[in-house]
C-alpha cells in the first residue's frame, strides 16, 4: 500500500479536488475566528441568489479547549477545511466521499456513516440541517445545508462541509493516537515534521495566554470598542468591516470565557449581543447586495 | 384484478429517531389519500431505512368508481369577489351550491361530481400532496427547493400492478432551473457502499429480495430483530450479557441498512470510573452497545454495529472506535478528577448562576424552597429536618460540575458518586440519584425514604411554580414536561401510606413565590392544580383498568382521601361493582330501585323526603334492619378506609345486600298509613343517602 498522506499533502489534495470543482481556493481570514463558518465566504457569501463555491483551510480558534499541549486530542487551535457550495449541488454527498476516497479513507475499510446532527451557530444567527460524518466512531466532518444565516433565509440553500482535519487525520488516514503525532510534511529524517514540532510549543504558550494572561478587563473593553466599531460601520452602509468587528468581538467573547469571566446568566446576554451584529452586517448585505453582473 | 401498489422514496440519510413516525405517517396519509378519492385498498405496510421510505399497499382496483368531492366555500355573508373566486376555481355558478349551517356559521358548499379515473393516473397526484404535506419533525430545503423533506429527496419509484408509472415530483418554482425535480421510476439502488449501482424495480417480493442481495435489509422489525439476535449471540460467546438498552436498539436500527457487528475492548485504565459513565459515553456518544458480566457488573467489552462489511474483516474499523472510546473516556476522566477536586458544597454555590426558569429564579432559589418546605414536611413525613437540610443544599450541586455538563443525563447520578467520595454512606447518597425518579411511566421509584420526598417536593415546587406563573400544558404543547411531573407525583404518592396530601405542599410553596411579579391567586391557582391533578389520575388510573365512572363515583366522595386511599376506594369499587360481582350488581340495582321509588313518589307528593327516620314508627323486621345496618355502615366504611382495612370495606357494602333485598320482598312502601309511608321512604332515603356517602353510585354505569 502506499504511503499515508502527510497533514500538509492531505489539505493539497483536497484544495485540488474541490478546486476542480469550480471552487474559488481562498485563503485563511487573517482574523481570529471560532470556525471556519465565520469567514466571510461562507456567512455573507451564501445569502442572495447568485452561485458561490469556495474552499479554504480556516485556522479555528477554541480559546477554552487549550490544554497547554497535554492532550492528545484538545487543542485551542485547530484547523478546518471549509467547503462552501451554493446551491447545494444534487451529487453533494457523492462529491464529499469521492474527496474522502481521494485523501485515502476507504468507505470499503472504514465505518463511514452520515448521522443526523442539526448545525446552530447561536452567535451567527445561523442555522441548517445535516449530518456529522462518521469514520469509525469519530466525527470527521461537519456537513451542513444552510437554511438561515444572519436571521435571514438563505435562498437558494448552499451546502457546507467543514473537515475537522486533525481528526480526520488521525482517524482515517495517518491511524495515530495523539494528534501532536501527526505526519505535517512527508519528509523523513531531521527534515520531517510532526504536528508536535510545528504547534505543541505554541498550544502550550497560548493556553497560558487563554487561560491566565488575557487581560480580561482589556478584552472587555475590545468587546464593547468593536461592538462599537460595528455599529458605525454599519451607518456607513459598510457591511464588509462592520463584519470584521462583528468576527473580533466574537473572539473577545470566546477569550472572556475561556477566562471565566462570564458568568452563565451573562453569556447569553453577550452571545445576543454578537448576534445582533452579525444581524445587522447580513441584513445590510442583503440591503447593498450587489449581484454578478451589476459589478461586471 | 387486484393490483400492487410500491412506492420507494429515495433520500439522504434520514435522522434515525424520526424514521419509525415516518414510516408510520406514510401509511396513514397515504390512507387518507385514497379514502378521499374513494378509493378501496387492502393491506399497507410501510418500510424504512435511513435512506428510503417504502410503501406496499395490496389489492387496489384499477380504476377509480365516480366519486364527489365535497367542498366548502365561503361564508355566505362574505364579499362578493371571494364568493366569485370560489365560483370560478370550481367553474361553477351560485345555483349549484348549496346554503348549509355549521357552528362555525352559514357558508356555502359545493358537491362536485367526479368521474373516475385509473388508478395509475391518479397516483402522481398522491405521491406529489404527500411528499408537500410529510409531517417531519423538522426539515428542510436544499438547492432552489421551496418545498422542503427531512434531507434533500433525491428520486422515487412507482411500480402499480408490476408497470413503472412515470412522473416528476417538482420542489421549486417551475421557472427555475436549479429547482430540484424528483423523478419517479422503476430505478431504485442497494446499499451506499457495497452495492451503489442502480437495479430495476418490478414488483415487491422481487425489490426485497434484490434490496436483501444488495445488503439493505429493508424491513425495520428484521433489521432489529436480527440485530437483538447478533448482538446478544456475541455477547454470550464472551461470556457477557446484553446491557438491556431499547432505546439505543431502536436507533442503531435507523443508522444501518446492512448491520455489521465488532467487538472492542474498554482502556482497562478506565474501568475505575463509574459505570454509569462509561454506559452512557458509550451509548450517546458512540452507540456501543455495553456488557454485563454473569455478575452485572460491566464488562470491559462492548459491541459496533457498523454499516458495512470491511475488507479488512474490521481491523481498522475496531482500532478506530477503540481510539474514539480511549479519547471520550480521557475527557471523563478528567471531568471527573475535577469535580472532586471541591465539595458538593462548594459546586451549590455555583447554582446561583444556573438559572431555573427565567420566571422562578435561579436553582439556588429553587434550593431554598425545597429547604424550606422540607423544614414544615420532612416530620410529617418521619424524617428528621435537619438530616434532610444536609441533603438538600448538596441535591442539585451536581448540575454544575463538568460531568454532568458534558452528560446531563447523569444528573443525580454524579451527585450520588460525589457525595461517596467526600465520605457519605452509600446508602444515604443515593437519596440525591433517586430524587429523579421515577422519570416515567414504567420507571422504579425511589428506594429510600429519603429519596421518595426530595422527589415530591421537588416535582411539586416544578408544578406548582410553573402554574403559579401561569405556565401549564395546552394541547400537545408541553415544553417543561409538567404532565410527566405530576404523573411523576401520583405515582409517589398513590403507594404512599403515609398521610401527605397536596394541600400540604401548596401553602409552602406558594409563600416562597409569593413576590414573584405575575404570580395568580392561590385559590385560583389551587383550583387549576386540582383540576390538573384530576384530569391526570383519570388517564392514568384509567389505564390501571379503573372506569371512568368508577373514578367519578369515588372522586365524588374522596375529596380529602389520601392518594393511596383514593386509588384503593377505586380499586374496591371497580371489584364490587364492574367484574361480574353477583352481589355488587344486586347492590347496585337495588339502589337504582330505591332513587326510582324516591323520584318518583317525591314527585306525585312534592316532597322532599330527605330527613330524620323515625324509629318508633319502624314496623317489620326488615326495616328495622336495614335501618340498623346503615347507621353503622358509614363509620365502620371510613374506619375501614383510615386503617387501611380494605377487605372489610367489601365485606361491609356486601352485608347491605340480603339486607337490602329482605327489606324490598317484605316491606310495602306504599303503606296505607300516609305516616308509616312518609317515615318507609325516608328510610329509603337514607339508604340512598348512606350509599352515595360510600361513592356516588348515581354515576356508575352498566357494564355490557
Amino acid at each position: 500500500m502506499s504511503k499515508k498522506l502527510s497533514f500538509q499533502e492531505i489539505i493539497l489534495k483536497l484544495q485540488n479536488f474541490w478546486s476542480q470543482q469550480g471552487c474559488v481556493i481562498l485563503q485563511p481570514y487573517d482574523l481570529e475566528m471560532g470556525a471556519g463558518t465565520f469567514h466571510p465566504a461562507t456567512t455573507l457569501r451564501p445569502l442572495g441568489p447568485d452561485p458561490w463555491r469556495a474552499a479554504f483551510v480556516q485556522p479555528s480558534r477554541r480559546p477554552a479547549d487549550g490544554r497547554y499541549g497535554e492532550n492528545p486530542n484538545r487543542v485551542q487551535q485547530h484547523h478546518q477545511f471549509q467547503v462552501i457550495l451554493k446551491p447545494s449541488p444534487p451529487n453533494v454527498q457523492e462529491l464529499y466521499l469521492e474527496s474522502l476516497r481521494l485523501v485515502g479513507i476507504d468507505p470499503q475499510e472504514h465505518d463511514i456513516r452520515f448521522v443526523e446532527d442539526d448545525w446552530e451557530s447561536p452567535t451567527l444567527g445561523a442555522s441548517g440541517l445535516g449530518w456529522e460524518v462518521w469514520c469509525d466512531g469519530m466525527e470527521i466532518t461537519q456537513f451542513t445545508y444552510f437554511q438561515q444565516v444572519g436571521g435571514i433565509e438563505c435562498h437558494p440553500v448552499s451546502a457546507e462541509i467543514t473537515y475537522g482535519l486533525e481528526r480526520m487525520t488521525m482517524q482515517g488516514i495517518q491511524e495515530v493516537d495523539s494528534l501532536y503525532d501527526i505526519d505535517w510534511n512527508g519528509s523523513e529524517g531531521r527534515a520531517k515534521m510532526t504536528y508536535s514540532d510545528v504547534f505543541k510549543r505554541n498550544e502550550r504558550e497560548m493556553s497560558a495566554y487563554n487561560f491566565v494572561y488575557a487581560n480580561t478587563h482589556k478584552l472587555l473593553q475590545h468587546f464593547k470598542d468593536a461592538e462599537e466599531e460595528c455599529a458605525v460601520l454599519l451607518q456607513a452602509k459598510l457591511p464588509l468591516p462592520a463584519y470584521e468587528q462583528c468576527v473580533k468581538a466574537s473572539h473577545c467573547f470566546n477569550l472572556l470565557q475561556a477566562r471565566g469571566v462570564i458568568s452563565v446568566m451573562e453569556r447569553a446576554s453577550y452571545i445576543s449581543r454578537v448576534r445582533a451584529l452579525a444581524k445587522g452586517c447580513c441584513e445590510l448585505y442583503m440591503e447593498t447586495y450587489e449581484s454578478k453582473q451589476s459589478i461586471s | 384484478m387486484f393490483k400492487e401498489l410500491l412506492i420507494e422514496l429515495f433520500s439522504e440519510e434520514i435522522p434515525a429517531r424520526m424514521q419509525t413516525d415516518a414510516a408510520k405517517n406514510f401509511k396513514s396519509l397515504f390512507s387518507e389519500k385514497m379514502t378521499r378519492r374513494g378509493i378501496p385498498f387492502g393491506s399497507v405496510n410501510t418500510y424504512v431505512t435511513p435512506r428510503r421510505l417504502v410503501l406496499h399497499a395490496k389489492d387496489l382496483p384499477e380504476k377509480q368508481e365516480d366519486w364527489e368531492e365535497e367542498r366548502r366555500g365561503p361564508r355566505i355573508d362574505a364579499p362578493s369577489p371571494a364568493i366569485e373566486g370560489f365560483l370560478a376555481s370550481a367553474g361553477v355558478t351560485l345555483r349549484e351550491c348549496e346554503q348549509r349551517e355549521t357552528p362555525k356559521g352559514s357558508f356555502y358548499f359545493l358537491t362536485l361530481k367526479k368521474q373516475g379515473q385509473k388508478i395509475r393516473d391518479i397516483l402522481p397526484q398522491v405521491i406529489r400532496e404527500i411528499i408537500y404535506e410529510f409531517p417531519w419533525p423538522k426539515s428542510m430545503r436544499w438547492a432552489a427547493s421551496q418545498h422542503s423533506w427531512v434531507r434533500p429527496l433525491h428520486s422515487g419509484v412507482c411500480v402499480f400492478d408490476e408497470q413503472t408509472i412515470l412522473f416528476e415530483v417538482l420542489m421549486g418554482k417551475e421557472e427555475d432551473p436549479d429547482a430540484p425535480r424528483v423523478y419517479f421510476n422503476d430505478i431504485s439502488y442497494g446499499h451506499r457502499f457495497l452495492n451503489p449501482e442502480p437495479f430495476k424495480v418490478k414488483n415487491f417480493t422481487q425489490y426485497s429480495r434484490e434490496l436483501r442481495a444488495r445488503h439493505v435489509i429493508l424491513d425495520q422489525e428484521e433489521r432489529k430483530a436480527e440485530i437483538l439476535t447478533e448482538v446478544q449471540k456475541l455477547a454470550e460467546e464472551m461470556g457477557y450479557q446484553l446491557h438491556h438498552d431499547p432505546g439505543l436498539l431502536e436507533e442503531v436500527t435507523g443508522l444501518v441498512e446492512w448491520p455489521v457487528f465488532f467487538t472492542g475492548s474498554i482502556d482497562p485504565s478506565f474501568m475505575s470510573l463509574p459505570p454509569e459513565v462509561l454506559v452512557t459515553s458509550m451509548r450517546v456518544h458512540q452507540r456501543y452497545f455495553a456488557l454485563e458480566t454473569p455478575e452485572g457488573a460491566l464488562a470491559s467489552s462492548f459491541i459496533i454495529v457498523a454499516n458495512t462489511k470491511a475488507r479488512d474483516k474490521g481491523k481498522k474499523i475496531v482500532l478506530g472506535n477503540e481510539r474514539v472510546l480511549k479519547a471520550r473516556l480521557a475527557d471523563a476522566q478528567f471531568f471527573y478528577e475535577q469535580d472532586k477536586k471541591i465539595s458538593l458544597q462548594e459546586h451549590a454555590k455555583k447554582l446561583q448562576n444556573v438559572i431555573f426558569h427565567d420566571l422562578l429564579g435561579t436553582m439556588a432559589e429553587k434550593v431554598d424552597r425545597l429547604k424550606i418546605a422540607a423544614e414544615f414536611l420532612a416530620p410529617k413525613f418521619g424524617i428528621s429536618p435537619g438530616n434532610c437540610q444536609k441533603w438538600i443544599e448538596i441535591l442539585k450541586a451536581d448540575l454544575v460540575t463538568e460531568m454532568v455538563g458534558e452528560f446531563p443525563e447523569l444528573q443525580g447520578t454524579m451527585g450520588k458518586y460525589y457525595a461517596i467520595a467526600q465520605g457519605a454512606e452509600p446508602q444515604d447518597a443515593q437519596a440525591i440519584e433517586e430524587h429523579y425518579s421515577p422519570r416515567g411511566s414504567q420507571d422504579q421509584l425511589p428506594a429510600s425514604e429519603l429519596g421518595r420526598f426530595f422527589a415530591l417536593i421537588d416535582r411539586f415546587d416544578t408544578l406548582i411554580g410553573f402554574f403559579a406563573m401561569g405556565i401549564k400544558p395546552t394541547g400537545s404543547k408541553d415544553p417543561y414536561a409538567l404532565r410527566r411531573t405530576a404523573l411523576g407525583i401520583i405515582r409517589l404518592l398513590e403507594d404512599e401510606k403515609k398521610d401527605f396530601n397536596f394541600d400540604d405542599f401548596l401553602s409552602w410553596i406558594y409563600n416562597c413565590l409569593r413576590e414573584k411579579p405575575g404570580i395568580i391567586p392561590l385559590e385560583s391557582l389551587d383550583g387549576q392544580l386540582r383540576e390538573f391533578f384530576v384530569e391526570r389520575l383519570k388517564i392514568y388510573w384509567r389505564d390501571q383498568g379503573i372506569s371512568h365512572d368508577v373514578m367519578a363515583a369515588a372522586f365524588s366522595v374522596g375529596r380529602d382521601d389520601t392518594l393511596y386511599v383514593l386509588k384503593r376506594r377505586c380499586q374496591v369499587l371497580q371489584k364490587f361493582l364492574k367484574s361480574k360481582n353477583e352481589t355488587g350488581n344486586a347492590l347496585l340495582s337495588a339502589y337504582r330501585r330505591a332513587c326510582n321509588i324516591i323520584r318518583i313518589e317525591e314527585g306525585k307528593d312534592r316532597i322532599d323526603y330527605r330527613g330524620e327516620v323515625d324509629k318508633s314508627l319502624l314496623e317489620e323486621k326488615a326495616e328495622i334492619q336495614l335501618f340498623e345496618a346503615l347507621q353503622k355502615l358509614v363509620p365502620s366504611f371510613q374506619e375501614a378506609f383510615k386503617s387501611h382495612n380494605f377487605a372489610s370495606v367489601m365485606n361491609e357494602l356486601a352485608m347491605l345486600k340480603p339486607v337490602i333485598d329482605t327489606y324490598f320482598n317484605d316491606v310495602k312502601v306504599n303503606a296505607d298509613n300516609p305516616k308509616i309511608r312518609a317515615n318507609r321512604l325516608r328510610t329509603l332515603s337514607f339508604f340512598r343517602l348512606t350509599i352515595e356517602k360510600i361513592a356516588d353510585f348515581s354515576k356508575i354505569e352498566d357494564t355490557l
